[in-house]
């Protein structure tokens, strides 16, 4: 079994309802390969570095799952066909994965972000530069 | 080659030069140790191109990534951190340039 995560971007003027169908389209597949969702967040709207298409904002969606590779096929397949999205990233994070553990892992990463106080997600892409 | 490593200096990277006059009043140099890349040294640090504000130290105004002659990371880091920054930019969390119209 083998852990994914995927990243993907989808238009923000998209109705919640259009959206809310594609991640439970998504869930679906996933389930259907018999994979495990690790974890899923919505990082909610945020400011693109630049343009996609005529949009300057996105919603950014987290999926980390595991599964087979024919998961993701069918995943980016699913993402390619809805016309919600403007960006998907997928990307293996390891071949062999141990699903308790990395629950477990993952519980404790929420636990320390809620004890930290989470950073604003509005705040602007671009902060100081180092220079040339 | 010297006005290179003066203008690091500047900004306050690298080591502080050591120099001091001999005896014939000639001013000497002495080597510069190279500062250790960070990621060896602090190994909690990660790097992940989900956390593009993290990146954003190794990219300059226009977008384009550093060298390792400025960023001080090892071969290894350097290129976990460039695969980083084009993954972000993939995802529009990081500028391919900055000329773009925003």
């Amino acid at each position: 079994m083998r852990e994914y995560e995927t990243l993907f971007v989808t238009r923000p003027d998209a109705a919640e309802s259009q959206t809310k169908e594609l991640l439970e389209k998504l869930d679906k597949i996933i389930e259907r390969h018999g994979g495990t969702i690790l974890n899923k967040k919505n990082w909610g709207k945020r400011d693109l570095a630049y343009l996609v298409g005529k949009y300057n904002q996105g919603v950014y969606h987290y999926y980390d799952y595991t599964g087979g590779s024919g998961v993701v096929h069918e995943l980016e397949r699913a993402l390619k066909l809805s016309d919600l999205h403007l960006k998907y990233l997928t990307v293996l994070r390891s071949d062999m994965v141990d699903i308790e553990a990395r629950m477990k892992e993952i519980s404790e990463e929420k636990e320390e972000a809620v004890a930290e106080p989470t950073q604003n997600v509005e705040e602007s892409e671009r902060g100081e530069v180092e220079d040339e | 080659m010297n006005k290179d490593r003066d203008k690091y200096m500047e900004k306050g990277r690298g080591r502080e030069r050591d120099s001091d006059e001999s005896e014939y009043g000639q001013k000497r140099e002495r080597f510069i140790r190279k500062r250790a890349c960070r990621f060896c040294e602090e190994p909690k640090l990660t790097i992940d191109f989900k956390d593009a504000k993290a990146l954003i130290p190794f990219i300059n105004e226009r977008g384009k990534i550093l060298p390792r002659r400025i960023t001080n990371n090892c071969a290894y880091h350097q290129r976990k951190v460039t695969t980083a920054i084009k993954r972000a930019r993939m995802l529009a969390l990081l500028p391919y340039t900055s000329t773009h119209a925003r």
